[in-house]
This record gives structure tokens, sequence and C-alpha cells, in this order.
């Protein structure tokens, strides 16, 4: 793991000595775990650092003590990268080992347990469940309803799951450095791309829709986005709301419009608000 | 050259004539024009250049102190010097290249580089009608008149820092990228690079994207709050002590806890006191 990221320190949750503490920083950003403490005591030496983003948040968690923890089901999807020390993850009965080259991949809505030694440490990437099923969508065309089962491990010498390693740690050490506060716009973008990147590095029930060749587009669905674009023009226009509309996908719409008018879906809506703001 | 250079399993070309290399640039971005003939005999030439979809990444090194002018070429595009130094002249002004201090090219302006014999750079080129189009989506707003930026640039900018600092990384990724990452993958980073490079430049539409930058009182001063708390539960805490600790007003600091917290600042003295006094 880089040396130089650094543990989001700037983002103190907790920084406590005291069991029930800890418990409730938890709850507050993620849920109430069960814990089963090896030795009888109250006293663990816990560092909780957490970052919420608007669709993903990311944390640093060292607990000091040998522990287990279970949560309950959640509406996120979360990785952990771990940097030091060993553990496992428990996921209906399938154990998947932690420890410095072992992240473990936790799909929404599944209980797990998590057990982890003294010295253990590691980073976590959250993502809400809405938003990886959005994205989905506005990637596949397809109506995402059923649940997400992601993979609960990766193979790290994959590029794909480095980029999403790197690309994370880049964001946790621009975080953790830059002294001003990250601009909302480069943020809520940044935060799109790891939603892609980790639909890309884990595989997952709906990895085949992603892998297939673009959709076909008839010229009808291209109709139905510029009728669609007429009648709003004066909102904000966005290629997910027209690859909902239409029911393709973003990319593929935005491909079609290119090829059939010469033009982008955005630019079509650039144009029509300058006819219309001057008429 | 035998040593590794930065995307070499994308070369553009490899060669000791200038007018190859100059037909090679024209192919990929904008043939240039021999200033002088001082210099050329010397060339030695390595350009490499990975094409995304309206996005290019390249680097380039002449081995020759030579003068190239380049016409407008329809890219916007970002010179990051890794060795040696250079000038670029646009118009009557000239600025130096270096490592560390960067230059930004707008589509439409005509500029002349003066090569140093070592020097190497790496290149961020942007389609002018993908970025264009890209501010309309991210502002809302009709751009009539073509995008223009400054010449003169803060690169101190913490977006145009991640820029400077993202780039290698994602040459990285993209240079290890076996088989290369889907186009739904190369979209999303390039909707990053490009906010990156609208929201890191000054530029004519700067003021718009800085409009949309929501004035919040982001978590940050919550937790430095919070750690004031901690350190003064002893001592009598007010909403304007609080205020004046972190730099923000009274009311959105008291908005922020309620919003990123559930309760006031006041609420969280209390509930922390009873807590210390009950330990």
């Amino acid at each position: 793991m880089p040396r130089t990221a650094r543990s989001l320190d700037r983002y103190p949750l907790l920084r406590s000595q005291n069991v029930d503490e800890m418990c409730a920083a938890l709850e507050r950003v993620y849920a109430k775990p069960a814990l089963k403490l090896a030795a009888e005591t109250k006293q663990v030496d816990v560092t909780l650092n957490h970052y919420q983003a608007k669709d993903i948040a990311i944390a640093y968690t060292k607990y000091g003590i040998d522990l287990t923890a279970a949560y309950p089901e959640n509406d996120f999807a979360l990785q952990t990268f771990p940097v030091r020390g060993r553990g496992e993850v428990t996921i209906n009965n399938g154990v998947s080992p932690l420890g410095p080259c072992n992240g473990v991949i936790v799909s929404p809505g599944m209980r797990f347990a998590i057990t982890l030694n003294a010295n253990y440490e590691h980073f976590v990437l959250v993502v809400h469940k809405r938003a990886l099923t959005d994205k989905l969508s506005a990637l596949t065309g397809a109506t995402i309803q059923g649940q997400l089962r992601f993979n609960p491990t990766q193979d790290r010498r994959d590029p794909s799951a480095k980029a999403l390693r790197d690309h994370f740690f880049f964001l946790v050490s621009t975080l953790s450095t830059c002294a001003v506060p990250l601009s909302d716009l480069v943020l809520a973008e940044f935060e799109q791309t790891l939603v892609v990147m980790f639909l890309h590095a884990n595989r997952h029930n709906y990895s085949h829709l992603l892998e297939r060749d673009a959709l076909r587009i008839e010229p009808r669905q291209i109709r139905q986005a510029e009728e669609y674009i007429e009648a709003n023009w004066q909102q904000t226009v966005t290629l997910e709301k027209l690859a909902e509309i239409t029911g393709v996908s973003a990319f593929s719409l935005f491909n079609a419009f290119r090829k059939h008018r010469g033009y982008s879906p955005l630019e079509f809506v650039a144009r029509l608000r300058s006819r219309r703001g001057r008429a | 050259m035998n040593f590794s250079t930065p995307l070499d399993s994308f070369p553009l070309i490899r060669s000791r004539d200038i007018e190859e290399v100059c037909e090679a640039l024209g192919r990929i971005y904008a043939r240039p024009a021999l200033v002088s003939a001082r210099g050329v005999a010397g060339v030695d030439a390595a350009v490499n250049n990975c094409q995304l979809q309206h996005i290019a990444l390249a680097y380039a090194a002449y081995g020759a102190a030579m003068a190239l002018g380049y016409p407008a070429t329809g890219f916007f595009v970002q010179l990051l010097p890794i060795r040696g130094t250079a000038e670029i002249i646009r118009g009557q002004t000239s600025g130096a290249l270096t490592p560390g201090i960067s230059a930004v090219v707008s589509s439409s302006a005509p500029y002349v580089m003066n090569y140093g014999v070592d020097y190497a750079h790496l290149v961020l080129r942007i389609d002018a009608r993908a970025l264009t189009e890209k501010l309309a989506a991210m502002t809302g707003a009709t751009i009539d008149e073509p995008l223009r930026m400054n010449p003169q640039q803060d690169f101190k900018h913490p977006a145009a820092q991640i820029l400077q600092q993202y780039l290698p990384l994602l040459i990285d990724t993209l240079s290890g990228a076996h088989p290369p990452f889907p186009d739904w993958w190369i979209a999303q980073t390039e909707q990053f690079l490009m906010t990156l490079f609208l929201c890191g430049h000054r530029h004519n539409y700067s003021y718009l994207l800085e409009a949309l930058e929501v004035q919040d009182a982001a978590p940050i001063e919550v937790r430095q709050a919070e750690e004031y708390v901690e350190a003064n539960w002893q001592q009598a805490i007010t909403l304007e002590k609080l205020a004046e600790v972190t730099g923000v007003s009274a009311f959105s600091l008291f908005s922020a806890f309620k919003k990123h917290r559930g309760y006031s600042p006041l609420e969280f003295a209390t509930r922390l006191r009873s807590r210390h006094r009950r330990a």
C-alpha cells in the first residue's frame, strides 16, 4: 500500500478508549455493530476518521484490540483497503481473508462480520447502493431493480482493480493534504469516477450488461430525446435523464446523436436554448 | 533514447528527420512550422500519444534546441514540463516552461515553442467542442462567446494542482490497461479531466463555475468546533466563541451541525459534559 497515503487525520470522527463511544460513532456514520471483544474489557484504543461526500464516504479505522464486529444489512456497498494487520470477513458463511494484499467487497443488503487483530488498520470506500444502480441504469439502459451482488474478492493484479485502488488512494491523499476544502464540482466528478471504477473493477451480477456491445439505437429514440428536450428546455437536462426517458444508455445515446445528427444531445440543448432565448 | 519514457506503449514517432516529426504532429494535433533552421540537424524526437475519445495524453522530447510555430489548433492544451527548459511565445509575451511551471493554450491561439535541448513534456489535449459542451452542461449556460483560457494562470489553485498530480497517475493507469478499458470507463475519466481543467484554470467563464460552488460550512468546521469543545468542556462555551474558532458565522455553524450531526453545537457541549461527569 502506498506509504504516502495519509490517514485522513483532518477528518477525525473519534479518538476514544471507550467501546460504547466507538459503537455510537460507527452507528452515526454507518450502522451499529454487535461487538465481541477477545478480552473481557471495555477498553479499546480506537481511531476513526471519516469523510462523507454525497454518494460515497471514505474512512480510516484502527481499533487497537482484537475484535469481531457483526453488521446488519445496509444500503451501502463497501470495499476495504487494509494497510496493516490481519483479519477476515464472513459473509453468508463464506470467509475471505483481510491482509495488506487482500481487501474484501461487501454487497449492499448483506450482513457481514469482520474479525480483526489488534494492530489491524484499513481504509474503507463506502458507496451508496442508489449511486451504483443509477450509474448502472445510465450506462446500460436497463432497469436495475433486484439485488446488486458483488464478488467478495478481486484479483488485485488486475489493471481495473489497480486503477480503483490508485484512484481511491489519490483521493485519500488529496483530502488529507489539501489546504482548502475540495471544490464541490471536482468532488462530485471524482465521486462519479470512483463509482464507475467500482463497477468496472468488481465483478457483479450486472457485469454482463456492461460488457455487451452498445445497444443499437433507433432514430425513434433520438426523436424521443429531442421531444423531451423541446418540452423541457428551460430545465436542467442531463444525459442520465435522457437515458432514463429513452431507455437506452447515456453512452449509446450520445454516440447515436453524433452519428445521426452530427451533434451531441447537450449541444442540442444549448442550441435550442440560445434559439429560444433570442426568440 | 533507450530508457523508458512516459506512455511508451503508445508510440507515435521516433525520428531524426524534422519533416517526418512535423508531419506526425499534424496527424494528431496541428502541423507546426519550423521557425528557424537552427538546431534542426540534431533532432532526435520521441513522441508518444495516447488518444482517448475527446482527450489525448502525450509525451514529447525533440532532443534539439529549435523553435516550432503552431497554428490555432482546435484543442485546449496544457503543457507539463518534466525535464529541461523551454519558452512559449504568444503574440508579444513569452513564458518560461520548466518542471513545476506549466502553460495552458486556448484552441484559437497560435503560439511558438522554443525548445531547449533537454526539454521534455507531457501534454494534455482536449477537443474544444467537447470542453465547451462540458462547460455548457456544468453551468446550464449558452456558450456563444468562445471559451478562452487566460494566458496567465495560477497553477497553485487546488484544482490545478490536483490535475498536475493526477496526470502521472492516469498515464500509469492507461499504460497498464491490457486489454484497454471500456468506452464508458474512458468517458467518465474524460469528464473528470475536463472538470479539473475548467475548475483549475482561469478563463472567461470561470465566474459561472464559481457561482455554482456551495458556500456552506463544510464538515471540517463542524469537526474543528467539536475538537474545541472536547478540549474546553469544563469552561463556558458560546456559539460566538465557536464561530470565532472555526472562522464561519454562528448561524452557518449551527446549520451545519444540525445538517451533519442532527443536533446543535451547544447540545453537543451539554452531552459531552454529562458524559465526562459520569465517567
